[in-house]
């Protein structure tokens, strides 16, 4: 009776202790059996707070110095400025983010840095983000030559952006093949060197971002879109419902909670969609400044960090509640559809 | 049997945690007592011509019992950045084409102070020359491997060794200038920037073709990369040669000579006069080099400039040993010195054509000329004598972790003997971290006797030139180091402004630079502190 009081103990809530240790204990009495239990309940909890702890432990670790101690010195390093006299406390970096914004002579302007990383955000989610589910739509309809489509899509993806970016810099050089073909359709080619221009550098690099953006977010929203249940579509299909209605008013739906979370995702990268501009213009001599480039900037030319700190701050308090408005307003477009 | 298996589980987490913490704490490899370890930036490949390679040869004659490990290609930049940065490192000596001296020290602590190299002299074997190392250094050298800061605890400590460099200047494609002006084309080699100037204009109208694998290309006056920085070889003289070499210096550090910083010394009259030279040479409109020149590799651009594609290109005197085996064209190059910027003639009130003919009497060893004021004559002659060069960014340094220091510093007593200076001039120096003296001998023949190329001769004739004055740029104060002084402060330096198809005009830039500066003037001096 005993024994069978404690099987049934153990088996409900120490599902660590093995059969033998109950065996073994049939033979006590019930008090001496529950101390047992006891101590091999708390043995198996150290033994299991040791286990995660090792397996997490290198991750918390990593987790407390390159985030929780970055993050927290940056905003610490916001609110203070260095002086010929030492370290004081207050908002001058703030002032001085202002006084910059659109100073002429900020060199290079913040507000041009950031109207760049706003286009590019503009470019990389508002455009290319239905782009990328009418991409996956039409792959998912299984149009003749999907799989090579798909896998055609994902390469720029998969390549690295160095390789890209050489092959297509060399695409849009004077003597390159677009030149040439310009040369060939109207008698001149190009006017400028677009890889060396004021005017023409910051629209390759968006050129280059919608070229690569393409197959983008396809693999997600394809995953998607395929947990759809086909008898769903195979009804709408019965009913007669056509190519954009079966996209708009049945896909978009069933998939809204893939789609929010790219949207709410994005908008919390607002202020740092910086593009490939290293890539393509190194030294930033050709007016391509981005948010992110002209932090890098700082720190790099001019060895200040508290001023970049005090930007990221100002943005980040910008941006979250634009993220929260945002993941609200997303919330309110469709219900949660569960399938 | 699971028992085990948790246990092993624990066991090898908990090891690779350890061994996590070990790895970050002690650093990676080690060096080993008593085998010196060098590391040395090379560009090239295995085969380039190093003179390093040719010293650690010969000091293993020398010393026959000496240990030398090496290590000399491109990722030895990485090796020497992590060396400074983390004080962590396998190897002895770095050699590199470049570092922040002043951060390594204050920052860091990365560096072994080298002052007892400096305060003795060099020594062959146990035979010691009789002057210290601070004499013999090249001055202008010796300011960049000491410390320039304000921290009294380093002051005046030396920190770096220069090694062996070049001179930088306008190069010639001697087979190209030959098919556009003919036998006599070293006639047309230019004394001043108006005859510069009017050169290109002269190949630009000849519009000569070269066939390339069978297409034709247009012979321009230049040939240029994205590594546009390569033009201030040619027109950072022009501000020593207008405003003299003292304005050029405190440019470097806008410090004045009471020692305060003063930011009106950014802007010496010779900037902008030089600026226009450059505006000159490569604004659009003017058509001196190719289109897409810009967004040429500098590796593309040598290629071109060998194949005849251009007659001119501004570099240094490594060009030859990038270049070689790389191309299957090799013409003969010659180096000239950078012309006198017309300006100064102008201020003077001379013609062109005046200056011009001063340039030839100095060239040829006059110390006067008919009819040319004595003043003037010796501003020109002091104009001549600059030649711009990378040499304070040749450097070394021993790591302050270094386990041979002892033998890291007699390498460099043997290096910096006369016999070890003689090794560099043999392997194709041509720039020396010492004044040159009686005891060396500028080589008639290279290193596999043969007699010298016509590009090795002409940087001989410049570098090894008497009245030749070498002048370096940026430096070692904290505005260079803390706050980022550089000849620029705007992200788009001139040359990448002029080059637009709606280019800024000079004094649309100085202006714009102007401004700039005196924005970023208050935080400069913030952060020098």
């Amino acid at each position: 009776m005993v024994a069978n009081d404690i099987e049934k103990n153990v088996n409900e809530e120490v599902v660590d202790v093995s059969v033998d240790d109950v065996i073994a204990s049939q033979t006590i009495d019930g008090k001496v059996a529950s101390a047992v239990v006891k101590k091999q309940r708390r043995k198996n909890a150290i033994n299991r707070g040791i286990f995660i702890g090792c397996m997490l432990s290198v991750a918390l670790i990593n987790f407390a110095i390159f985030w929780v101690y970055v993050n927290f010195n940056s905003i610490l390093m916001a609110f203070q400025t260095e002086t010929r006299d030492g370290v004081i406390w207050g908002f001058q970096e703030f002032t001085k983010f202002f006084e910059q914004f659109s100073n002429e002579y900020a060199e290079p302007r913040l507000a041009d840095a950031l109207g760049r990383t706003l286009i590019l955000f503009v470019l990389c989610n508002i455009v290319m983000m239905p782009i990328n589910l009418i991409i996956t739509y039409i792959l998912f309809k299984k149009v003749p030559g999907e799989k090579f489509f798909r896998v055609i899509f994902f390469l720029p993806s998969i390549i690295s952006g160095a390789v890209l970016v050489g092959v297509f810099r060399r695409m849009f050089a004077i003597g390159g093949p677009i030149d040439a073909l310009i040369t060939a359709i109207k008698g001149t080619g190009f006017e400028e060197n677009w890889i060396a221009s004021n005017e023409y550098t910051f629209k390759l690099v968006l050129i280059y971002v919608f070229w690569t953006s393409w197959g983008g977010n396809v693999v997600l929203l394809t995953g998607a879109v395929y947990r759809i249940p086909s008898d769903v579509l195979e009804y709408a299909s019965i009913d007669g419902v056509g190519f954009f209605r079966e996209l708009v008013q049945i896909i978009i739906p069933m998939i809204w909670p893939t789609l929010s979370t790219l949207l709410v995702f994005a908008t919390a990268g607002l202020f740092t969609n910086s593009g490939p501009v290293l890539l393509f213009d190194e030294k930033n001599q050709y007016d391509t400044v981005t948010l992110g480039h002209y932090i890098y900037m700082q720190v790099k030319l001019y060895n200040s960090y508290n001023y970049p700190s005090a930007i990221g701050l100002i943005f980040t308090a910008i941006g979250f509640p634009i993220v929260l408005v945002v993941k609200w307003a997303l919330g309110k477009v469709y219900e949660d559809v569960e399938y | 049997m699971k028992k085990l298996a948790k246990l092993l589980t624990i066991l090898v987490l908990c090891l690779s945690v350890v061994l996590g913490t070990v790895g970050c704490s002690c650093g990676g490899k080690k060096g080993e007592k008593g085998v010196l370890a060098i590391a040395a930036f090379m560009a090239g490949d295995e085969d380039t011509p190093f003179w390093l390679k040719d010293m650690v040869a010969a000091y293993k004659q020398d010393y026959p019992d000496a240990k030398i490990e090496t290590r000399f290609d491109a990722l030895v930049r990485d090796i020497g950045v992590t060396a400074y940065q983390t004080n962590d490192s396998q190897y002895d000596m770095i050699f590199l084409d470049g570092m922040p001296l002043g951060n390594a020290v204050e920052e860091y602590g990365s560096l072994y102070c080298l002052n007892d190299l400096y305060n003795n002299p060099a020594e062959v074997n146990g035979e010691k020359e009789t002057m210290n190392l601070s004499e013999k250094i090249r001055p202008g050298l010796l300011k960049s491997v000491q410390y320039g800061g304000d921290k009294a605890q380093y002051k005046d400590n030396y920190y770096l060794a220069p090694a062996p460099s070049g001179p930088t200047s306008i190069i010639f494609n001697c087979d190209a200038m030959e098919m556009v002006f003919g036998e006599d084309w070293e006639d047309r080699i230019p004394n001043t920037t108006d005859e510069l100037i009017k050169l290109c204009q002269d190949i630009k109208t000849a519009n000569k073709k070269v066939n390339i694998a069978g297409t034709n290309q247009v012979v321009r006056p230049f040939v240029y990369s994205k590594a546009l920085e390569y033009w201030r070889y040619l027109y950072l003289p022009f501000i020593a040669q207008y405003s003299g070499i003292e304005a050029w210096e405190r440019m470097q550090s806008c410090k004045n000579d009471a020692g305060q910083y003063d930011k009106n010394l950014y802007f010496p009259d010779g900037k902008e006069k030089a600026l226009e030279v450059l505006y000159s040479l490569i604004n659009k409109n003017a058509g001196f080099a190719d289109a897409g020149a810009a967004g040429y590799e500098f590796t593309d651009a040598q290629g071109y400039f060998l194949q005849g594609r251009a007659c001119m290109y501004v570099t240094g005197s490594w060009l030859e040993d990038e270049m070689s085996g790389k191309s299957k064209y090799n013409p003969d190059l010659k180096m000239v010195r950078v012309p006198i910027v017309s300006a100064l003639g102008a201020d003077m009130g001379i013609t062109d054509a005046q200056l011009s003919a001063i340039v030839d009497a100095i060239d040829a060893g006059e110390t006067e000329l008919a009819g040319v004021d004595a003043t003037d004559f010796a501003r020109v002659a002091e104009a001549r004598k600059y030649v711009y060069t990378l040499a304070n960014s040749s450097i070394s340094f021993v790591p302050e972790c270094a386990l041979n220091k002892d033998l890291a510093l007699q390498f460099y007593r043997y290096m910096y003997s006369d016999k070890g200076l003689q090794i560099m001039l043999n392997s194709g120096a041509s720039l020396l971290p010492c004044e040159m003296n009686s005891n060396l001998t500028i080589p008639t023949t290279d290193k596999n006797g043969q007699p010298l190329s016509v590009f090795r001769q002409s940087v001989y004739e410049v570098a090894f030139n008497p009245m030749t004055e070498f002048m370096y740029s940026g430096g070692n104060d904290p505005i260079n180091y803390r706050a980022g002084l550089a000849f620029t402060i705007q992200s788009q330096g001139p040359e990448a402004a002029f080059l637009q198809k709606n280019p800024k005009s000079v004094s649309q830039y100085m202006t714009a630079e102007r401004g700039a500066f005196e924005n970023k003037w208050p935080q400069m001096m913030v952060n020098v502190g």
